[in-house]
């Protein structure tokens, strides 16, 4: 005799599981590979600004655009190319390169390579300048890899208040890659680095319209030769194990784990040692921070006089919700999982804990496998709404520097160094 | 043993409510659904369970919204040239303001940035504006000139500003005024260089050299055309002498527009406006390969200031 039919836990969860929602099992739930942009009701387009207010959106806002190599993405400008990655593809350690943010300074990106012209020049204070093609990057070196996270220092702009210029950006200028490329200390050593270097300066093949020795010319950064980035830094020819896409650098970028984006030269085409500190416009006036913990400074500071500034270089830990999203009613007494990702640029992320009353009380979270220490760690965690109602959910990342996110003042001119804690509005309905 | 099993009538409700809720579930429970008994639900309750599931609402309004073509695939070809093709420019038009005005923004800040970058800010102070259009001229060498910079500044306060209201551009749209009927119209001449050589082509005193009457003798002359596409290409900030007239002002480097659209704007101005000696040949049409083969070349102020033809009327 069969036994009652009755709706075994098997069969909800399967019905549930087509449906896209976790339910508790053993561990956690299974891991959703959401490649789109979970979508909203398609009523009201979104505006194609906000403000003065801060953004209330996780991503930019902006039109989705499908550029070549790439898939769909968030359009912040069309010239030079500016893209965001939507929310959803942050549910992985790795982001895939197809959905990596884009942005570029200068019009003139690279549309075409010829890699039988194209050769990478190391020039300056040297024993014995060279040019290297790119077969020669792929044989004649050890291949090294790494995984570390990319982020835009502007990332989150949108969030500032009150809002400053520039592009902006909502969550989703960061990626996390695996990158396959040669050791840069390599390359210069057998370059023959001369004493009283100091700097290595960066050049792409991108170029802007204005006039030469200008910072809308040419798009340069520079490293300090003494600085433990270099120790760390590749020249990737490869993502994740692809070529790079066109928009994102192909045939060679500058990956320096931890730092922020902006070193990252895309298009690399020449790497020059300097015996003198980088004055050009973006080492000396862009992407710089306050001379303060943090680069933070008030407004009315910034008004009463210059303070001194430094260029930005490491990551300040960050953490994400990435799901729940919100876009879904969560019933009453149904456990889901909290998913998400953290990261750092200053050392790995050791702990991240959640909270479903805005921060007031946090649990901790359960961590992804061990990363790499400039990756994504992925966590999650159970959550099970008792009572109906609105909950603000919120994240904060611990690393083992010590380093942790909060809701202090955080501003500065330029938009930079955002990572205060992400707070997401979920709202739990009655279930009986 | 029974073939059926009975579900209690409270767990058919259940059921049916989740199956209806998720149209995907169906291949994972084949065997679920021919259990269900649903003429032994009374109408109230499924009717209790449409509105649960959203079901009551039949056609859906026809909506584009979200909507995203997709492109064709497309094989690169073989070679060791790895390329795509152009990438695909949107620009939203700016908010409506005096003609001129936003003629000037277009043309000098899509030297070197489409106007998305204008149209993306939130409303910035008055002095944020102002700070940015400096930075424009002196960080990145914009080449404006003041009284020019002074109304691409007014316009961005006022229409980009704290007080600006800016509702969806989309239903807002611009429309450009027409240029009066010329024998063939030119969208980028009218939006790029009439900002400056104006309209007729008559271009301002002791700034702006004049394109009627001018053009097509500067054509004409040896190496006027090399010339012509040269000065569009590079820009130009040297003193010119043009019809015993000097001229001050800086043209700024066009090469930002496709080879098409300069090919396009400098025939425009070549015949449309009537020659003084009606006998002169107009010169041909430029091409856009003409354009294209200068584009290897790039020279500076003083090269292309030697470059100009003498010999002209």
């Amino acid at each position: 005799m069969s036994p009652p039919f009755l709706l075994s836990r098997r069969h909800l969860l399967r019905l549930l599981g087509a449906a896209g929602v976790a339910l508790p099992s053993s561990g956690l739930g299974p891991t959703q590979k959401v490649h789109a942009a979970v979508s909203a009701q398609v009523e009201t387009p979104l505006p194609y600004a906000t403000g003065p207010e801060p953004s209330p959106y996780w991503n930019a806002v902006g039109p989705l655009r499908s550029l070549p190599q790439k898939v769909p993405l968030i359009q912040l400008t069309d010239r030079p190319v500016q893209l965001e990655t939507p929310r959803h593809y942050f549910l992985e350690a790795l982001t895939p390169t197809a959905a990596f943010f884009v942005r570029w300074h200068l019009p003139w990106h690279p549309r075409s390579v010829d890699l039988a012209a194209w050769r990478l020049q190391i020039l300056g204070h040297l024993e014995k300048p060279l040019q290297l093609s790119f077969a020669q990057l792929l044989s004649d070196f050890a291949p090294v890899t790494v995984t570390a996270v990319n982020q835009c220092a502007g990332n989150s702009r949108s969030r500032f208040s009150p809002r400053v210029p520039g592009s902006q950006w909502g969550n989703g200028a960061m990626a996390c890659g695996q990158w396959t490329g040669v050791r840069l200390r390599d390359l210069l050593s057998r370059a023959g680095v001369k004493k009283g270097a100091l700097q290595v300066q960066f050049a792409g093949l991108d170029q802007g319209a204005g006039p030469e020795g200008s910072g809308a010319a040419r798009f340069l950064k520079s490293l300090d030769l003494a600085s433990d980035a270099m120790d760390e830094a590749i020249l990737a020819y490869a993502c994740n194990g692809e070529p790079l896409p066109l928009l994102n650098g192909f045939p060679l970028r500058l990956v320096v784990p931890g730092y922020f984006a902006t070193y990252w030269v895309k298009a690399l085409s020449v790497i020059r040692v300097l015996n003198e500190v980088d004055d050009n416009f973006w080492m000396k006036t862009a992407y710089r921070i306050p001379n303060r913990p943090q680069g933070a400074i008030t407004p009315a500071e910034l008004a009463a006089g210059p303070v001194p500034t430094i260029p930005l270089g490491r990551m300040p830990v960050r953490s994400f919700l990435i799901s729940p999203d919100g876009s879904s009613k969560l019933p009453q007494g149904l456990a889901i999982t909290l998913r998400g990702i953290a990261f750092s640029g200053w050392s790995r992320v050791t702990k991240v804990e959640w909270s479903a009353d805005s921060g007031h009380s946090w649990n901790q979270a359960q961590l992804g496998a061990e990363s790499e220490r400039y990756g994504f760690r992925t966590w999650s965690a159970r959550f099970t709404p008792k009572t109906p109602g609105r909950y603000v959910l919120a994240v904060r990342a611990t690393d083992g520097s010590e380093n942790t996110q909060s809701d202090a003042m955080l501003w500065n001119p330029g938009g930079y160094l955002w990572n205060k804690i992400e707070r997401q509005e979920v709202i739990v309905g009655p279930a009986a | 043993m029974d073939p059926q099993p009975r579900i209690p009538r409270y767990k058919q409700v259940l059921l049916f409510g989740l199956l209806a809720t998720s149209a995907s579930c169906e291949r994972s429970t084949p065997s679920i659904a021919p259990t269900l008994a649903i003429d032994s639900i009374d109408a109230a309750t499924l009717d209790q369970n449409r509105v649960a599931t959203g079901k009551e609402s039949i056609a859906p309004p026809e909506n584009t919204l979200g909507v995203l073509l997709q492109p064709v695939p497309k094989l690169p070809e073989e070679g060791s040239v790895y390329a795509v093709g152009e990438f695909p420019s949107h620009s939203i038009p700016l908010l409506p303001g005096p003609e001129d005005d936003l003629q000037l923004v277009q043309t000098h800040c899509s030297v070197c940035h489409s106007t998305s970058y204008i149209s993306a800010q939130p409303p910035l102070s008055r002095a944020a504006w102002e700070a940015e259009v400096k930075k424009m001229r002196t960080a990145y060498g914009a080449v404006i000139p003041d009284p020019v910079a002074l109304r691409i500044t007014t316009y961005l306060q006022s229409y980009y500003g704290p007080d600006a209201s800016r509702a969806n551009p989309a239903t807002k749209r611009t429309t450009t005024t027409a240029t009066k009927a010329s024998p063939a119209s030119s969208t980028t001449y009218r939006q790029v260089c009439a900002a400056c050589h104006l309209a007729d082509g008559r271009g301002q005193p002791g700034v702006v050299p004049p394109l009627s009457n001018h053009l097509p003798q500067l054509a004409s002359a040896k190496g006027g055309r090399s010339y012509i596409i040269r000065v569009l290409l590079n820009g130009l900030q040297h003193e010119l002498k043009v019809q015993g007239q000097v001229y001050r002002g800086a043209m700024p480097s066009l090469k930002w527009l496709s080879d098409t659209e300069i090919a396009e704007a400098l025939s425009y101005a070549l015949s449309a406006w009537p020659p003084i000696d009606p006998a002169a040949a107009t010169p041909p049409p430029f091409t856009a390969a003409e354009i294209s083969a200068e584009r290897v070349h790039s020279f500076s102020s003083e090269q292309l200031a030697a470059q100009r033809p003498e010999d002209l009327p």
